[in-house]
């Protein structure tokens, strides 16, 4: 099959990435693989969307760092292709990375999938799913089950109300992500709430959120791929990612290390409630991070962590997602390339 | 009916607003009709959507201005209300008004109307059709026909070799924001500045090049669709025409230019029969086309301005049949117990 991948720069993509072994997957299975920057998007006068894509010369790498290398290195193949001749458009650029220097980069790839979609290209995660998660009130639309309580507002009043209520919050930008501006206020931090809600309102809207005890811990990243738990064998697609320090934010990238993780009834329970609402909105691969018996985020947007769901179960996981959607592919071909592409993204 | 219009900030709104003109509408008719501006939402603990909404004091008000005056007046109705409760919320926010200073503001009106729709508000025009129209790509989806011949790109030299195939003659514009900011005519013998205009413009992001229409060179006219089809009363259109003022090539009324009655012919029509079937599906109540030659230049489906405009070259009140549609959904919506796909309900 012809594959793309939309990252948010192909020149800044790294070995350990989910998308590079992804990329490296789809070659080492014999696909022919693009990458594509969510700047080198056109969309031509004769109505077809064209881009410029890199791919690489080999055909099997035994790591996802030498495919990478290739792909950056001077034999990288450069062409511009067209991309309502792809078999499948793989929507993988973190929106919230471009936020400050590029916004007008934050929903692009959404934009561009919207019109391959008319050309039968699979577009995964289905590009009007994704306009939908476009702020973190997505999450307000899954069952009030799995979530935290939480409050949206720009008032502070509310928020130092919903903070009394509650003893321990987390407050943070409901747009954007990536750990900036997210604070947890304990009780005796009360006296500094107006400034953190200043800091983070000076974005937009804030949320705040019940503190879950649970997340002292750290959470748990579980992945989803056509609307159930990704699992090969009796291994599922998770790791944990443990606090370290003070800081309260568990992305990795806000330090913490990672380890093995236990799937129990109660996540397999969350990823059960989820469901119907992945599959209305077309969400092919997504990320749960579940603290205790509750959701903290649905990551939607280029889910990461495949690599270390591998290292800890000793699964490629990254191959079975290829698989994945080579059938999506096979099915487009028994229907003539035309089905709609929300359907198509979870089946 | 209770109809809740959200707008971009109760202070700045003005009674020649098509926005002042439904809510004055709605009162006169007897309803109760809150304003709220994109940052008085807000999703409470309990679940549901809540606003700093204000409405006026007097149940009919003579035009516009007087609403519009109670309403920034000290004796305007300042009240918490659930969203929730409304039979009708209209986002009449303009998403490229706050593209500079309050960025978070230009979909919000859609992300908390996509909640509020879950308890039965009728939200109009669809939030998830708004989202799938937040650029000028969503333009690309309508057929081919009716559209100027476009390229969308990064790449300088594409939009360059676009030009030249057009004869030199294109209009060149950012995909992200509007409001004729950074919109550019280029001409043949603009053609040594190109580079500079398409630097202009690809700083907000993609640049959108279009064929040049020389029927825009007389303006253009707007022309409105209710419910998919266009808005006629009496057998009177909600249109008016765009006159274009002096050398600015944007029709824009901001951007100079004056407005005049419009001849709706049978070419309009037909437009406005081939956008319907894309604008039922994505739910789209209230849209304005505008339209030059046979050709649609733009489809306003943010907050589409000028019903007034309209009523004064016809003498219809086109506002008042707006919100007696509204009326009519709020009906289906109490048969059906509040509990309608939102998306058909829009043009229904």
């Amino acid at each position: 099959m012809k594959i793309a991948f939309i990252v948010n720069d192909v020149r800044t993509e790294q070995g350990k990435f989910t998308t590079s072994r992804l990329g490296q997957a789809a070659v080492n299975r014999g696909h022919q693989a693009w990458v594509i920057g969510v700047g080198d998007l056109a969309y031509d006068p004769d109505g077809q969307i064209r881009a410029r894509a890199t791919s690489v010369p080999r055909t099997k790498y035994s790591t996802s760092e030498s495919y990478t290398a290739d792909l950056h290195g001077k034999n990288a193949v450069k062409v511009r292709i067209n991309v309502g001749d792809l078999d499948a458009l793989m929507l993988r650029n973190v929106p919230s990375d471009d936020a400050i220097d590029r916004p007008w980069a934050a929903t692009i790839a959404a934009e561009f999938g919207r019109v391959a979609t008319r050309h039968g290209v699979v577009v995964v995660n289905d590009p009007n799913g994704l306009a939908k998660a476009a702020s973190k009130m997505y999450f307000q639309l899954f069952p009030e089950e799995v979530r935290p309580r939480t409050i949206i507002t720009r008032d502070r009043e509310e928020i130092k109300a919903f903070a009394r209520d509650e003893g321990t919050i987390v407050i943070k930008p409901l747009q954007g992500s990536g750990g900036a501006s997210v604070f947890l206020v304990r009780e005796r931090d009360l006296p500094n709430l107006n400034q953190m809600i200043d800091a983070v309102s000076r974005d937009g809207f804030v949320i705040a959120q019940e503190y879950l005890a649970a997340a002292e811990q750290g959470d748990m990243r579980l992945f989803v791929m056509n609307g159930r738990p990704l699992r090969v064998g009796k291994k599922y697609a998770a790791f944990r990612r443990v606090r370290s320090g003070g800081d309260m934010r568990s992305n990795v990238h806000a330090g913490g290390i990672k380890a093995a993780a236990e799937i129990d009834s109660t996540a397999l329970q969350i990823a059960e409630i989820v469901r119907p609402r992945l599959v209305q909105d077309g969400m092919f691969l997504v990320g749960l991070d579940i603290v205790g018996d509750k959701l903290m985020e649905i990551n939607v947007f280029s889910p990461g962590g495949l690599g270390s769901a591998q290292q800890f179960e000793k699964v490629n996981f990254s191959a079975h997602v290829i698989e994945a959607i080579e059938r999506k592919v096979q099915y487009m071909q028994f229907y003539g390339r035309n089905f709609d592409n929300v359907d198509m993204c979870t089946l | 009916m209770k109809i809740g219009f959200v707008v971009n900030d109760i202070t700045t709104e003005e009674p020649g607003f098509t926005t002042s003109r439904l809510a004055t509408e709605a009162i006169n008719r007897g309803h109760s009709a809150w304003v709220m501006g994109v940052g008085d939402l807000a999703y409470d603990p309990d679940e549901h959507v809540y606003a700093r909404a204000t409405s006026v004091p007097k149940s009919k008000y003579k035009d516009s201005a007087s609403f519009l005056q109670d309403l920034h007046g000290k004796n305007a109705v300042k009240q918490r209300i659930v969203v929730d409760d409304l039979d009708v919320l209209m986002l009449r926010n303009v998403p490229s008004d706050d593209i500079i200073k309050r960025p978070w503001a230009a979909t919000i009106a859609a992300e908390f109307g996509r909640v509020a729709m879950r308890h039965g508000v009728i939200v109009v025009n669809d939030p998830n059709g708004l989202a799938k129209a937040a650029s000028k790509m969503y333009f690309q989806l309508f057929p081919e026909e009716v559209r100027p011949r476009t390229i969308i790109t990064r790449d300088n030299s594409e939009i360059k070799a676009f030009a030249k195939a057009e004869g030199g003659n294109i209009v060149l514009k950012p995909l992200q924001g509007s409001g004729g900011a950074s919109v550019f005519l280029v001409r043949p013998d603009d053609l040594p500045n190109l580079n500079q205009m398409i630097d202009a413009v690809s700083r907000d992001g993609y640049v959108i090049g279009q064929e040049y229409l020389p029927a825009a060179a007389d303006g253009d006219m707007r022309l409105f669709v209710l419910n998919g089809r266009p808005l006629r009363v009496k057998g009177k259109y909600a249109a008016f025409r765009r006159v274009r003022g002096g050398g600015d090539m944007r029709s824009n009324i901001h951007a100079g230019g004056r407005l005049a009655e419009a001849t709706v012919t049978d070419k309009d029509l037909r437009i406005a029969e081939i956008v319907r079937p894309k604008l039922v599906q994505d739910g789209m109540f209230l849209v304005g086309l505008d339209i030059v030659g046979d050709k649609l230049m733009e489809i306003n489906v943010f907050s589409p301005g000028g019903l007034g405009s309209a009523q004064k070259f016809t003498k219809i009140n086109f506002s008042r049949y707006v919100i007696d549609a509204l009326e009519r959904k709020v009906d289906y919506m109490s048969y059906y117990g509040r509990n309608f796909d939102n998306v058909d309900m829009c043009t229904l």
